[in-house]
């Protein structure tokens, strides 16, 4: 099933810009985000992430060691 | 919502800084050689550009007593040569958010995105520079 994306772009008065992505998260955000850093002359000098991409790493490192140590014991 | 990105740019590419230009109302000059810049009381100064804003241009849409803008192509970006006359009037930062938006709406498109800006592009030639909010969804 398709789902609706949105891309919250700011472009200050010096021409920064922040880009903050909807209705996505973790991996898939950083996928869907991927295009800016290949946008020819843009440079990306800060990624910032948020409450749910820090869940997403704790809850992809619970799994690696479920799956390496914890389920590799039994 | 997940991570955000922060962005600077650099400009390097002609023909996005030429649309970025247009957007502004600004008419241009595009030698294949660099020209030299003038200033405000028609002096000929010692640096070049290949593509060249007059501060007639200037003058009739953002400032009073403007010098050339030019941009000098370095052979990796433009090198954009404004005199701190024109700096003080913002002039660059203007010419810098109207390429990012060029260069961002193109990307955005190639992307499929549907593109929703809170300024009109009208409003950009105006002597007030804001911040613009871009808003950019598509299905996936």
């Amino acid at each position: 099933m398709s789902k609706e994306i949105e891309l919250h772009i700011t472009i200050s008065e010096s021409g920064k810009v922040t880009v903050i992505p909807k209705g996505t998260q973790g991996k898939e955000c950083l996928e869907i985000m991927k295009f800016l850093d290949k946008i020819e002359g843009f440079e990306i000098t800060e990624t910032i992430e948020n409450e749910d991409m820090k869940k997403h790493s704790v809850n992809q490192e619970w799994e690696s060691y479920l799956s390496n140590d914890y389920g590799g014991k039994n | 919502m997940s991570a955000y990105k922060k962005i600077e740019c650099n400009i390097v590419d002609k023909d996005t800084l030429l649309e970025a230009l247009e957007l502004l109302g600004l008419k241009t000059d595009v030698f294949v050689e660099p020209r030299h810049l003038f200033g405000y009381r028609g002096d000929q100064r010692q640096e070049t550009a290949h593509i060249v804003v007059s501060r007639e241009e200037l003058n009739n849409k953002f400032t009073g007593a403007s010098n050339d803008i030019g941009f000098l192509w370095n052979g990796e970006k433009y090198d954009f040569i404004i005199s701190e006359y024109d700096k003080k009037s913002k002039v660059d930062q203007r010419v810098i958010q109207a390429y990012v938006k060029v260069a961002l709406e193109k990307a955005l498109a190639k992307q499929g995105y549907k593109i929703k800006v809170n300024i009109n592009n009208e409003d950009l030639q105006k002597r007030a520079i804001n911040e613009l909010n871009i808003v950019a969804r598509k299905l996936i």
